[in-house]
């Protein structure tokens, strides 16, 4: 049977242009934006979903990479649905006044936490005006002074009775340097020495039995002083309490006139109350003149009876909806800070900080999970506050307990918060199979899509998009023939002419710069030139790399032929990528073929330069050479194939249909045209498979071929199944249009083999020969070649081991 | 100079020994010479009266901090007294040469009193220092500093009024005034003086009859007493007995 001529594609198989008619618009600025997002319905049903539903655990995670739009749709939800959600409470550390190591947490309805802090700020205020006052009145110094007066006067008789009773016994007391000393008196004088000797030993007797007396009188006194003197405190500071009982209590009760339906706070001011009467001095003038310093200043100074209000929703209308975008672990859960007083840190209540979780308690709150996992503890912190429901302050140190110094423990506070992270699918898949409480707390996934269907809804959808963009952008409108264009580049970008890529970030960029360009040109509208200007320069700026290395083609330093025919020669073709942008680039492989046991060597794989996915490639071929030529005999072959100047790795099975024909060029001594260069993979059955970046790779060969000039013999062979993908640039199609150059879809190896050699494959005869003109006739023959080589050399072998040797024989 | 100018010449005469001389005292007595810009006699007498029972083989010393007993003699008390003199001196030097006053200071022995009014005939104003009080708080913060002044005719003490006024300044002051009707020259003066005060300033007014009667409760309430030097000797005697404060005896 004649082998089939294999076609080439015509220019209109290589593009899906848009259709303008379908539009019935002139430009952007008659469409009405998107109000949901393109081809993201599975995720949007997803996400209302999970934020709707109140179980715990079923947080959210917005799997999709960078540039689809998931922030901006997130929180598009999220917003429309905290406005009708409760607004959540204020929520305040204040001062625990019996253990200030352990703040005490308040939850007051929005607003009222910094009410409470302003009315606590008054308080103090009004502490240190009207305890003073209350102590400087007339009253109070009177009571004070009856007190001392009165316990002054009891020291003051017990003196003076033992000065009475000392005088009339005839004895004097005297001051000394350090207390009192008593001695005999004559005449209102002391006794001297010399009479006190001349007095009778009973005399003596009598004087020394007196004095011990009222030593000891004088000894109980003082005593008694410190006794006195404790009960003049008590009586003080009891009179003092109660002075201070009576100005406290009126002033807080004034306070408590506006929180008395909140128990927490009733029962915090009455705490403040008792620590106020407790320490009324702080709030009185010092004798260093401080009633002359600034009140506000020494309200500042009152720490214990501040409010720190940590989450405050006064502003809030609804849940808060809060984007972390710097999620470590403090950030996150909150942290206690020092200061440094003295050469030492200090820390209370005042200075808890809040984190995230707080900011967003009773509603949303979004992050990066790259960042979050990336930032040390934060992803534990993260999972311990979901699991337990509580946010529980505590420091890194503390949780790792590498910190022995005392530090707070604030209480805990309950936590009700829907967690949305974002980020790429891979992560996603990694979390869900290390980590098994992920599964437990991040049950909801939203997988937002890449791409989506090119049809004229999807198409019209798309235009209002651009629309949207255009809009946010505050970029010019586009013309009908724009969007078009923008439409047939989200096809490129999809890699699939079916397809429309939803990268919005790429898109934007895109419109941004071709709105900048429409400027430069002077155009009020975005017309497509300035599109195809902005396509332009964005590669211009990006391929610098790709202008290299085909610079080295054509200056014969990489050795690519794009004419003649060579055998164990072809030209394989290949994406490279420097950072977002990609292009192809031609590789020439070659083969050798000889006998021998080692099948198929990829040298590549034995230099260690080749992929798994290389390799596997490389292992179908050799499966498919063994079974399609030697089906019933052994296949005596020992053949290598290489990536010629490839200095990295290889990876991908995109050029296995070419190392295939290489290696049977080597095989079968079959000259390839050099002429055209081949992608696709295969199977074991000889079918070539679809393969990625098929534009990029016939647009690198098509540069090189178009650099020496195009013959009308250049093409590219690709696989039929990537048809569909086909949306080559302008220069290729027009060449292809102009017989210029050639695009061969193939289904099976055999026509890659046909192309390449100009032979037909040829089919088994009757007898299980192919056809003499056929390719598959030259390899069958060399086939059989390399088995009577070997059977020879085994025979010879054979013979040789027969055969004593001399040493036997001697 | 000759001895009526001398006479003539105002002067200020702290008196003080090893019971009555605290470091008040000797601010006041800076605080009067330099108002009246006079020269400031110190005087410290080593009380023979104490250096007699102080030898008596019978004396004990009991500690007005721990009410311990413990044996005493003259050789020690003498030490203690010299110990006090030099501080007595030292603060002189030092509150004095502050306000670069004049000073003098001598170091006599006999009976504190004679002594003191002997050697203050001739002075201005005489500062006796008064034996400390035995207190522990003598006077609380938020108390008046309660000033006894014995009026009469002295043209003096007005200006120790005011000085002392000055001292206590920063406090609630309230003045015991005694007059009988020969002192009366000096109330509206008082007044005077209480417009000009920024402190808290009340009056409180006794006989002298009230004075006697009072004198044993009210004593050792005073921060200073300022008395005539010719009031009477019976007076003079229960004031100086009594009192536990700075005495100023004015001429």
């Amino acid at each position: 049977m004649a082998s089939k001529k294999i076609k080439a594609l015509g220019a209109k198989a290589l593009y899906q242009s848009c259709d303008l008619k379908q539009f019935d618009f002139k430009t952007t600025a008659e469409l009405e934006p998107l109000d949901q997002p393109l081809g993201q319905d599975r995720a949007l049903e997803a996400i209302e979903f999970g934020v709707e539903i109140e179980q715990q655990g079923f947080n959210l995670f917005l799997i999709g990479d960078p540039g689809f739009g998931k922030h901006d749709l997130v929180r598009q939800i999220l917003s429309r649905h905290a406005q009708n959600a409760d607004q959540p409470s204020d929520v305040c550390y204040v001062n625990n006044f019996t253990n200030p190591q352990k703040p005490r947490l308040l939850k007051l309805p929005a607003g009222m936490g910094q009410q409470l802090r302003q009315d606590m700020e008054s308080l103090v205020e009004d502490l240190l005006t009207s305890l003073p006052s209350s102590f400087q009145s007339e009253e109070y110094r009177n009571r004070r002074q009856e007190i001392e007066e009165e316990l002054q006067n009891r020291q003051d008789e017990a003196f003076r009775k033992l000065d009475r009773e000392a005088e009339e016994k005839g004895i004097i007391i005297m001051r000394t340097p350090g207390g009192y000393t008593m001695g005999p008196m004559v005449d209102g004088r002391p006794l001297d020495p010399q009479e006190y000797a001349q007095l009778s030993d009973r005399e003596k007797e009598r004087i020394e039995k007196i004095i011990a007396d009222l030593q000891q009188e004088l000894q109980d006194i003082i005593r008694d002083m410190p006794l006195v003197q404790r009960e003049h405190h008590q009586r003080i500071k009891a009179l003092n309490e109660e002075i201070t009982q009576h100005t406290v209590e009126q002033l807080i009760a004034w306070i408590e006139n506006t929180y008395h339906d909140q128990p927490e706070v009733m029962e915090y001011l009455e705490a403040v109350q008792q620590s106020a009467i407790k320490d009324a001095d702080a709030f009185l003038p010092s004798e260093h003149g401080r009633e002359n310093d600034n009140i506000a200043s020494r309200v500042a100074g009152f720490h214990a009876y501040s409010i720190n209000v940590i989450v405050d929703n006064t502003d809030n209308t609804g849940a808060p909806v809060v984007l972390e975008d710097h999620p470590t672990y403090q950030n996150l859960i909150g942290r206690v800070e020092y200061v440094s007083q003295m050469g030492t840190l200090i820390t209370d209540f005042t200075l808890i900080k809040p984190g995230a979780l707080h900011r967003a308690n009773g509603g949303y709150l979004i992050m990066d999970a790259r960042k979050l996992l990336t930032h040390g503890f934060a992803w534990e912190g993260l999972k311990r506050a979901l699991k337990s429901r509580e946010i529980k302050i505590q420091s890194l140190e503390q949780m790792l307990s590498l910190a022995n110094t005392v530090s707070l423990e604030p209480e805990s506070i309950p936590l009700n918060i829907k967690v949305i992270l974002t980020g790429e699918p891979r992560l996603y898949y990694l979390l869900q199979a290390l980590d098994h409480e992920f599964g437990q707390l991040f049950k909801v996934s939203a997988d937002f899509a890449r791409t989506t269907r090119r049809d004229s809804k999807s198409v019209q959808g798309y235009a209002r998009m651009i629309a949207s963009v255009q809009q946010d952008c505050a970029a010019r409108p586009l013309e009908k023939s724009s969007v078009g264009r923008l439409i047939e580049e989200a096809s490129r970008a999809a890699d699939d002419a079916e397809k429309l890529s939803l990268h919005l970030d790429d898109m934007r960029d895109l419109l941004s710069e071709a709105n900048y360009w429409a400027g430069k040109n002077r155009h009020k509208l975005i017309q497509v030139e300035d599109i195809e200007q902005a396509i332009e320069k964005q590669e211009h700026r990006q391929d610098r790399y790709r202008e290299l290395m085909q610079e080295q083609v054509l200056r014969g330093i990489k050795m690519i032929d794009t004419d003649g025919a060579r055998i164990a020669q072809v030209n394989a073709l290949s994406v490279l990528q420097t950072g977002r942008y990609r292009f192809g680039q031609a590789s020439r492989i070659t083969a050798t073929a000889r006998l021998g046991r080692a099948g198929v060597v990829d040298i590549e794989r034995e230099a260690k330069l080749g992929g798994e996915i290389h390799s596997k490639g490389v292992m179908i071929l050799s499966s498919y050479l063994a079974h399609h030529y030697a089906a019933n005999q052994p296949l005596p072959l020992a053949a290598s194939l290489a990536f010629e100047q490839s200095y990295g790795t290889v990876d991908g099975d995109s050029a296995s249909a070419a190392e295939l024909c290489v290696l049977l060029s080597a095989l079968g001594e079959i000259p390839l045209l050099q002429s055209l260069a081949v992608t696709g993979s295969i199977n074991q059955l000889g079918e070539v498979q679809a393969v990625g970046g098929v534009n990029e790779k016939i647009e690198g060969f098509f540069e090189v071929c178009a650099s020496r000039g195009l013959t009308g013999e250049q093409g590219v062979i690709i696989p039929a199944a990537n048809q569909v993908h086909l949306m080559l640039r302008k220069n290729v199609r027009e060449a292809v249009a102009n017989g210029e150059f050639s695009i061969y879809p193939v289904q099976r190896v055999s026509g890659v083999m046909q192309l390449l050699s100009g032979m037909p494959p040829g089919n088994l005869d009757g007898k299980g020969q192919y056809p003499k003109q056929s390719f598959n006739y030259r390899i069958q023959q060399r086939i059989e070649q390399l088995q009577q080589s070997q059977k020879k050399f085994m025979q010879r072998a054979s013979e040789n081991e027969s055969t004593p040797s001399r040493e036997n024989d001697a | 100079m000759t001895a009526k100018q001398k006479k003539k010449r105002q002067t200020v005469l702290l008196a003080a020994d090893v019971g009555s001389y605290s470091i008040n005292t000797v601010s006041l007595a800076v605080q009067m010479a330099a108002a009246i810009n006079s020269e400031l006699q110190g005087l410290f007498i080593e009380d023979e009266d104490l250096l007699q029972v102080t030898g008596l083989p019978i004396t004990r010393e009991i500690s007005l901090t721990t009410a311990r007993e413990r044996p005493t003699d003259v050789d020690q008390m003498q030490r203690a007294m010299r110990s006090v003199a030099r501080q007595f001196e030292q603060a002189l030097q030092r509150e004095a040469g502050a306000l670069q006053i004049a000073w003098s200071f001598d170091y006599v022995r006999g009976r504190a009193r004679d002594i003191g009014l002997e050697q203050g005939a001739d002075v201005t104003y005489m500062i006796l220092g008064q034996p400390v009080s035995h207190r522990l708080r003598s006077r609380t913060e938020r108390a008046p500093c309660k000033i006894l002044l014995i009026a009469n005719e002295s043209r003096h003490q007005k200006q120790a009024l005011q000085v002392v006024l000055d001292q206590f300044s920063h406090e609630k002051i309230e003045l015991t005034l005694v007059e009988d009707g020969s002192g009366g020259k000096i109330a509206p003066e008082i007044e005077k003086l209480e417009r000009n005060k920024s402190a808290e300033l009340s009056l409180k007014a006794l006989t002298r009859e009230q004075l006697l009667e009072q004198l044993g409760q009210l004593g050792s309430a005073f921060c200073c007493a300022i008395i005539s030097r010719h009031e009477k000797p019976e007076l003079m005697s229960r004031i100086l007995k009594t009192l536990s404060c700075p005495v100023i005896l004015v001429a």
